[in-house]
């Protein structure tokens, strides 16, 4: 197989298996591909180049590991940068038309090996259509970008430097709000632990696994009646819950999930403030 | 990462209307077998014998596994239907076409009405695949029940199409073999592609949910796949094609065992299950495993050419269909029946309601007693049948099929209970809301 910057990177998985340990060994950044539930989400939408962006390398290095297991390297003569970016390498204070009505920056929050995901989502909420905020990152935060694209936003990246990264995102006019797409995110075991430990001691946990359908239903929406502010609520289920997730929308609650196996779904259930 | 659509659910106006079709068509079924139950003890070439059959595995069968199909897809593929509209023309047209073809085959208008009933059948059945299939296409949860699913619904439209080839053969005789053969071909893809491809689907699902079993192996259902598909191409193949003598046995066998696997699967769930007090619900589905094997022997022994008796062979046959649709189809839907309705209509009245107030369970929709009556009728129905075919005594066939007409009477008077159920007014909830 022929590849190129521009290459999925789930196309050369598909291609041949043993690229997840070739790429994962070439930055710790890469190792999430090991995780088959990032691997299906992140690897069908990123490529080469963008992979080697968010490690912070040159994607040639990510192709010459490849070629190593028998890839064939097809240059491109596509530009270097994602859809909508500038560069401007060099330049401290990015020069840009567009207002901000507020700055995030989660350097330090990366720094520290912490996820800024929820501030990010928790900011992009409070923002009206037709306006921005400004996103500071040390790398080109592209899970985010593509997460804030489907509902509704549009992101323009500018390099600052080469552990800089400034991203503009504006909601776009008749946009939906990311509430409105569902109350209900899938996520891997890390972040489903990260969310875990943002929640501290405020946890409640039931097992619903060995009840008989409508019990664990039922069992569910009477601790949420029951949940204080700041609390969640920790459950163990065989699978998702298909016919209590709208329940749960109704009343207002979010719902974090992490599929174990076939046979254990972990739920985080809280009410959003 | 991002937010998943929640409410995957059906509307009720797709589902319900195909479980009234159904319990209408089982009391009809059961009525029909009343005035005709002496033709059970003789060949089952016979108009009666025909449309009786068409009542159960279309009426009946086909209409109540469409509706609990749909209810189930978004718990089996994580997805919405693909289509609601298209469920919904499809129930008209298929229920339309049923009744014609059932009216065909009891007057034996064969020239004309069977066709055009058995057309416009067809066409709902093409409706019902395609829908399925974009279902099944769009679903990114792929697992071995959805190849059943899929699976199954190609060779339900292999049933329609060669039952549709049989209908036009009686007006313009185009076809080479006997009917019978051709009948038989068109009996076996109805009863192993369609019926026990999603019996096996749907139920691999539906039966461990509902014994509390977990940790099962997975690989029995993808060997039973294989094996029954394997088997059943082969017989259909042979049948129209080669007719080889040696082939029949041979697939039969890759059946049987395909199904062994199925019922050993079901077998590990039975066994590890959390519940060990089963309801009705599941008292009647633990009978259907157990009443499957009766066909299993059956069509191993008819395979190889047992008993060699014409007679005895050809009530054997008899009882071989009747067993399949009567016993184990029958007995698993009216178990299913019992857990997936009151579901469906609790959850739409009290979901609510729940942890805001006391509510009642889903079993509290329907009557304990009745369905009580209703299993003990079917039971003492279904062995009078096995022993009246068998013996060929028209008594015990016509009191079996009068405890069946109970057992129908009884499921109609709870379906309707359930589906008719209005919440009592509770005054905490208003005090709780105001």
């Amino acid at each position: 197989m022929k590849i190129s910057p521009e290459t999925k990177i789930s196309a050369i998985i598909k291609e041949n298996e043993n690229a997840i340990d070739v790429i994962a060994s070439v930055n710790r950044h890469f190792r999430k591909l090991k995780n088959p539930f990032l691997r299906k989400t992140l690897g069908s939408r990123v490529t080469v180049k963008e992979a080697a962006s968010i490690g912070g390398i040159s994607p040639d290095l990510i192709m010459e590991k490849l070629r190593l297991i028998g890839f064939e390297i097809e240059l491109s003569p596509a530009d270097n940068s994602l859809n909508n970016s500038i560069n401007s390498i060099g330049n401290i204070e990015p020069k840009t038309d567009i207002s901000v009505r507020t700055t995030l920056d989660v350097r330090d929050q990366i720094a520290k090996g912490m996820d800024p995901m929820k501030l990010i989502l928790k900011t992009s909420e409070e923002i009206k259509e037709g306006e921005s905020f400004l996103l500071i990152n040390s790398f080109e935060p592209l899970p985010i970008m593509h997460l804030l694209k489907e509902s509704g936003f549009s992101a323009k990246l500018v390099k600052s430097g080469a552990d800089l990264v400034h991203v503009y995102f504006t909601r776009e006019r008749n946009s939906t709000r990311i509430d409105s797409s569902g109350n209900f995110i899938l996520l891997n075991e890390n972040d489903f632990n990260k969310k875990l430990e943002e929640f501290g001691e405020n946890i409640t946990r039931i097992d619903v696994r060995n009840l008989e359908m409508p019990e664990p239903m039922v069992n569910i929406l009477e601790e949420t009646e029951n949940l204080k502010n700041g609390f969640a609520l920790y459950v163990d289920h065989k699978k998702v819950p298909q016919y209590l997730l709208p329940e749960l929308e109704n009343r207002q609650f979010k719902v974090y999930g992490y599929e174990m196996d076939n046979d254990n779904v972990k739920l985080l259930i809280y009410k959003d403030q | 990462m991002q937010g998943l659509k929640t409410d995957l659910a059906p509307s009720k106006g797709v589902v319900l209307p195909h479980f009234i079709y159904a319990a209408i068509s089982f009391f009809i079924l059961a009525i029909m077998l009343v005035f005709s139950s002496s033709d059970l003890g003789n060949n089952f070439f016979k108009p009666s014998l025909l449309a009786i059959t068409h009542v159960a595995a279309l009426g009946w069968g086909t209409m109540i596994i469409f509706g609990a199909l749909y209810q189930l897809i978004p718990v089996i593929m994580e997805t919405a239907l693909f289509s609601e509209r298209i469920a919904k023309i499809n129930f008209g047209i298929l229920g339309t076409g049923i009744i014609i073809l059932i009216v065909a085959f009891w007057k034996f208008s064969v020239n004309l009405l069977l066709p055009i009933g058995a057309s416009i059948v067809f066409l709902g059945l093409i409706l019902f695949i395609i829908n399925i299939a974009l279902t099944t296409f769009r679903a990114e949860k792929k697992s071995i029940q959805s190849a059943f699913i899929i699976t199954s619904s190609f060779w339900l439209l292999m049933t329609g199409l060669m039952g549709g080839l049989i209908s036009f053969n009686y007006r313009i005789n185009f076809l080479e073999l006997s009917h019978l053969q051709y009948l038989k071909i068109h009996a076996h893809l109805g009863m192993f592609g369609w019926f026990l491809m999603l019996i096996t689907g749907v139920g691999s699902i539906l039966l461990p949910m509902f014994f509390v079993s977990h940790k099962l192996n997975v690989k029995k259902l993808h060997a039973s796949y294989y094996l029954v598909n394997t088997g059943l191409l082969g017989l259909t193949v042979n049948w129209w094609f080669f007719q080889a003598r040696f082939a029949t046995p041979l697939f039969t066998i890759f059946m049987a065992l395909g199904i062994i696997f199925f019922i050993s699967y079901i077998y590990d769930s039975y066994k590890k299950r959390m519940r060990k007090n089963l309801d009705i619900g599941m008292k009647f589905t633990v009978l259907s495993i157990l009443l499957f094997f009766l066909p299993i022997l059956l069509g191993v022994l008819a395979a190889f050419r047992i008993p060699s008796e014409i007679q005895l062979f050809n009530r054997l046959i008899m009882l071989y269909g009747f067993a399949f649709f009567m016993g184990f189809t029958t007995s698993l839907i009216l178990g299913q029946t019992y857990k997936t309705i009151p579901f469906i209509i609790w959850l739409e009245k009290y979901k609510d309601l729940v942890g805001k107030s006391k509510t009642p369970l889903p079993r509290e929709l329907y009557s304990e007693k009745l369905a009580s009556l209703q299993y003990w009728s079917y039971l003492i129905a279904i062995f009078g049948f096995i022993v009246g075919i068998i013996s060929a005594i028209p008594l015990i066939l016509k009191i079996s099929s009068i405890l069946l007409l109970l057992c129908a009477i009884t499921y109609n008077i709870n379906v309707f209970k359930i589906l008719l159920h209005k919440p009592e007014p509770l005054n905490n909830i208003n005090n709780e809301k105001s």
